[in-house]
């Protein structure tokens, strides 16, 4: 980020040191952020982003710190996450992306909230019942971390948006609900260069795989012959429980975080399926 | 042949007659492929996302031999 005269020193000025295990922090509150984000004309993210590449520690994230150091937190302030449908799976997932500090999260579902999302869709509660997902989440994730710029699209993404909606994306989790969405995305992704975090649920069970452009990854996972019009999966007669979604949604997050960090080593040409009900924990090579 | 198959826990019940274990051994005449073992569970298509013969993904007409091992997991797709 560029430089801004004076900003330094008001950050350094309103620093207080932090010891988290053996390694001590020069950090900013939030209030503090704030306050020299509207004095300066910035945003909040602006503001955390230039602290974090000065050695100075917004101390919403020292937890995060420890784990993916100063450079990779400002490096997710600076990234794009795509998150496409926002139920189960990917109301949590918003959360978690927000939580690590993603620094803009562009949400696509088209849905209002209905009785049936109340078991397990993280933002769904009886005053929620008749609103959009999006909006609903957006502001949530607005009250988690003022750092995140949320892009809202209320509609369903397809063919003829997504590549719009791809444009400038550093990762994509995939929380849909159908195989032939879902393949229209892993499609749309490899078209727009951009990996793919896929994960989905039936009942007690989970799949999730990392999809980089021009890998099988779906495509490999369903057999070929198998494909035409099968639209969902058995969790048409298993249902979706409160558990799966969010423990999928964990496992997509932190599959992005690695992604867009390049750490680490991800479910990439390979799928991990999990079965709750049995601790079936499965890698099958894609 | 005689194979060794796997079977993921939700599909169990999925299979005509049910299944009763998520592992056992199966005879299949030689030169059955994925599809035939699959039309022996009376398992459809449908409920089906992968099969994997010794740990990699198969396609549906690939051969199955003697001492393989199957495995079969569910198609899933609730977001």
């Amino acid at each position: 980020m560029d430089d801004v005269p004076g900003l330094l020193e008001a950050l350094e000025g309103a620093a207080t040191n932090r010891e988290e295990g053996c390694e001590r922090y020069r950090c900013v509150t939030l209030d503090d952020v704030c306050t020299l984000a509207a004095r300066f004309g910035l945003s909040t993210r602006q503001v955390s982003i230039f602290a974090l590449e000065h050695g100075l520690l917004p101390l919403r994230y020292l937890k995060n710190i420890g784990t993916i150091g100063m450079s990779g937190q400002a490096k997710l302030l600076s990234s794009r996450a795509l998150l496409v449908g926002a139920g189960g799976i990917g109301g949590t997932a918003a959360e978690l992306l927000a939580r690590m500090g993603v620094g803009t999260i562009i949400i696509a579902d088209p849905d209002v909230y209905d009785e049936t999302n109340l078991n397990r869709q993280n933002f769904c509660c009886s005053s929620a019942l008749g609103l959009s997902k999006v909006d609903v989440a957006a502001e949530r994730l607005l009250e988690i971390n003022c750092d995140v710029d949320v892009i809202r699209h209320r509609i369903a993404a397809g063919r003829h948006n997504l590549p719009g909606m791809l444009a400038s994306v550093d990762v994509v989790i995939d929380a849909l609900d159908s195989i032939d969405d879902r393949l229209s995305l892993q499609q749309a992704c490899g078209d727009a260069g951009v990996v793919m975090v896929h994960g989905a649920i039936a009942g007690t069970a989970l799949q999730v795989t990392t999809i980089y452009p021009g890998e099988a990854g779906l495509r490999g996972m369903l057999p070929p012959t198998a494909d035409e019009g099968k639209t969902q999966g058995i969790e048409v007669e298993t249902g979706n429980p409160a558990t799966t979604p969010v423990l999928a949604a964990v496992i997509q997050v932190q599959e992005a975080v690695k992604v867009l960090l390049g750490t680490g080593n991800t479910l990439r040409g390979k799928m991990l399926y999990l079965d709750l009900e049995d601790w079936t924990f499965e890698f099958i090579a894609l | 042949m005689k194979i060794a198959v796997k079977v993921a826990t939700i599909l169990l019940d999925k299979a005509n007659p049910k299944l009763q274990s998520t592992q056992f051994e199966m005879t299949l005449p030689d030169g059955t492929n994925v599809t035939g073992m699959l039309d022996a569970l009376g398992l459809e298509d449908r409920f089906v996302g992968s099969v994997t013969i010794n740990k990699r993904r198969s396609r549906l007409d690939a051969g199955i031999a003697d001492g393989d091992l199957v495995a079969v997991i569910p198609a899933i797709s609730g977001g």
